[in-house]
């Protein structure tokens, strides 16, 4: 609705709209969220464009550890996991991915706990001479290579831990609103212009045109990152993991126990093993974890990360090597699906290149959109003032216009979200201590003016 | 009982103060005996919800407390009716505040069998409940009645939760004009707060 459009409902009805009150209301928190959290979308946007091709910089890096001149014929896994084993003499085999291809090498996966959590050490193992190229400490459930960890942990946590991965928690927990919020102030103008920069616009209008423009066609996108970045934030990661359990949304998995365990029974060895696993449909790549103690089953899941996305599990019994448990992909509650998958095109894996093309186009959209608000910020400052270094923030104030029926809603809706995602909420109560303070301070000014 | 710690110092804190105001009306001179009778109702209920939220209250006997509320459920219940020479509040407000205590005796009630029942585990459990064998007709029936309360506490939180709206609006258009209208903006977002309260309450033990 335009402002003449606003006006006409206010003559009509004696009360301005709604979208009339809310605006002032929205583009005050569109401009603080804006101002304050655009340096740590910044600095998400950087890590994530760099991370976006970290694919293919371990190709090229690591090319000699996880590549191999393909040759016909393997020897058998359970050769390839004693070389592996022979080259860390000591630890603990967690998990084998055998070689997919006759080029790749079969990865043996060890616990690794003088690392950091979540980072074990993998060696890389020819499939067709049991030699092993390289041992790497890889990251995550990913096989993330050192590279892609290194980048992947600065883009979650600066590498400065548990305090890091606040900023982009921060980051993530304002975007969607920032995103939402400028698209209802940009589609709220209606202009003739909405889908493209304006033609012939000078200065100021020019650059919202961009900056408005560009959010109206990635501002979806910014959506969906900021909700699968949130799934794995430190506080409303936690809430969002609670909820689906609750809701039983969970990420299913097959039982590792036996029902029934023979504990006099002999192993049927890691080949039979994978050989059931591929007669039960599991091709593509897999990964093996042993049984962990006596009783206990191997699991073999696939770990493809590609669409059509290959996730299905079996439990096998190390006796018999036969199944006794299967968990099938089309089989997880709808919600642990659009987990996996949305964890996937976050990360640029779900749909190999174009996935990656969506992604650089989001980032350096969003670094554009960062850009030109700043730049508006700085063409609206006064000209004849020479000690204001910026513009005006949009009127304070304004949500004494807004009549309760809109406001309550509002109120108790974002009383739930800041619970929900607790850096959104402290730093929102900030923001509403600083606005308080700058009304206080201004009204301290006029009386003393007075 | 509340889990988490965060929530149950703001519940705490939010029905602190709601009991605080309400208790204040009882002590005011010159109110009317049908409005000190309306406080202290809302006193009540303020304290057991504080007590409700921490592990303590567990340990506090169920029966008198519903007795309490069902009473306090009939009480806004006949001013909702009957309204005896006095129509200071909207019949709406009344026939609120006699859902608020029912809902609260239903809280009282139920609480303990929500608190001994098994959650279900994350996944749904499915898988692991037949792959070790477990009955599953057994387990249905005993998750049935745990399931159909979860059901109504989240039910009755939403519903709570959305009851408190009106209240809330009220407070803040009277809290935004004349400065003599204030006394009344408190009274009407202590209301908002106690059904806000009580739905999250609902929600969070659902």
């Amino acid at each position: 609705m335009r402002v003449d459009d606003n006006t006409r409902v206010e003559r009509a009805t004696g009360q301005p709209s709604a979208w009339a009150v809310l605006r002032p209301l929205l583009l005050r928190l569109h401009f603080y969220a804006g101002v304050f959290i655009a340096p740590f979308l910044v600095v998400a946007a950087l890590t994530g464009l760099l991370y976006v091709f970290t694919p293919q910089l371990d190709a090229v890096v690591y090319d000699d550890v996880i590549r191999v001149a393909d040759q016909p014929g393997s020897l058998p896994l359970a050769e390839q996991v004693r070389a592996g084993m022979a080259e860390r003499p000591g630890d603990t085999v967690l998990a084998v991915r055998p070689a997919t291809t006759g080029t790749d090498a079969t990865q043996v996966i060890f616990e690794a706990p003088d690392l950091a959590p979540s980072y074990r050490r993998t060696a890389f193992v020819n499939p067709h001479t049991a030699e092993v190229t390289g041992v790497l400490e890889t990251y995550g459930s990913g096989q993330a290579l050192p590279i892609r960890a290194w980048v992947d942990n600065l883009h979650r946590g600066l590498h400065l831990g548990d305090a890091g991965r606040l900023y982009s928690e921060l980051a993530a927990s304002w975007l969607w609103v920032v995103a939402l919020g400028g698209l209802a102030l940009w589609i709220g103008r209606r202009r003739r212009t909405l889908l493209r920069p304006e033609p012939g616009a000078t200065g100021r209008r020019r650059v919202l045109s961009w900056h408005g423009s560009t959010g109206l066609w990635i501002s979806l996108g910014l959506v969906f990152l900021s909700a699968t970045g949130l799934t794995w934030s430190q506080y409303a990661g936690d809430n969002i993991g609670a909820l689906r359990s609750a809701l039983a949304w969970g990420t299913p998995a097959v039982t590792t126990q036996l029902s029934t365990p023979d504990s006099s029974a002999v192993d049927a060895g890691i080949d039979r093993v994978v050989d059931t696993a591929r007669a039960n449909g599991l091709a593509g790549e897999i990964e093996v974890v042993p049984p962990a103690s006596a009783g206990d089953a191997y699991v073999v899941k696939q770990v493809g990360r590609t669409w059509p996305t290959q996730q299905d599990s079996v439990a096998i019994d190390p006796a018999t090597a036969e199944v006794v448990e299967t968990l099938r992909f089309e089989d997880f509650p709808l919600m642990a699906k659009l987990a996996r998958w949305g964890i996937d095109a976050h990360m640029g894996l779900l749909f190999g290149w174009v996935n990656q093309v969506i992604l650089v186009v989001l980032g350096t959209g969003l670094l554009g959109m960062i850009f030109w608000g700043y730049r508006m910020w700085w063409l609206r400052r006064p000209r004849r003032d020479t000690t204001a270094w910026f513009g005006r923030p949009p009127d304070r104030g304004t949500w004494r216009r807004v009549p309760g029926r809109i406001l309550a809603p509002l109120l108790v809706a974002a009383v739930f979200i800041a619970y929900f995602v607790p850096l959104l909420g402290a730093s929102l109560v900030v923001f509403l201590a600083w606005d308080a303070f700058l009304g206080w301070r201004t009204r301290n000014r006029r009386e003393i003016a007075s | 009982m509340i889990e988490s710690s965060l929530l149950r110092w703001i519940l705490s804190a939010l029905f602190f103060a709601t009991t605080l105001w309400c208790a204040r009306v009882l002590v005011l001179p010159s109110v009317r005996l049908t409005f000190r009778v309306d406080a202290m109702w809302h006193a009540l209920m303020g304290a057991a919800m504080v007590a409700m939220i921490w592990p303590w209250g567990m340990t506090l006997p169920t029966t008198p407390q519903v007795v309490v509320f069902v009473a306090a459920c009939g009480w806004f219940f006949a001013r909702t009716v009957f309204r005896p020479g006095d129509h200071s509040m909207p019949r709406l407000a009344e026939a609120h505040h006699a859902t608020m205590m029912a809902g609260m005796a239903w809280m009282v009630a139920t609480m303990p069998s929500l608190m001994d029942s098994p959650a279900p585990g994350p996944g749904g459990g499915h898988h692991h409940a037949l792959a070790s064998g477990t009955s599953t007709t057994a387990l249905t029936d005993e998750l049935a009645a745990p399931v159909a309360l979860t059901a109504g506490h989240l039910a009755l939180g939403l519903v709570f939760v959305i009851l408190s709206l009106p209240w809330l609006a009220r407070a803040l258009d009277l809290g935004r004009g004349s400065p003599g209208l204030r006394p009344a903006a408190v009274d009407h977002a202590s209301h908002a707060a106690m059904s806000f309260g009580m739905g999250v309450m609902f929600l969070a033990t659902g």
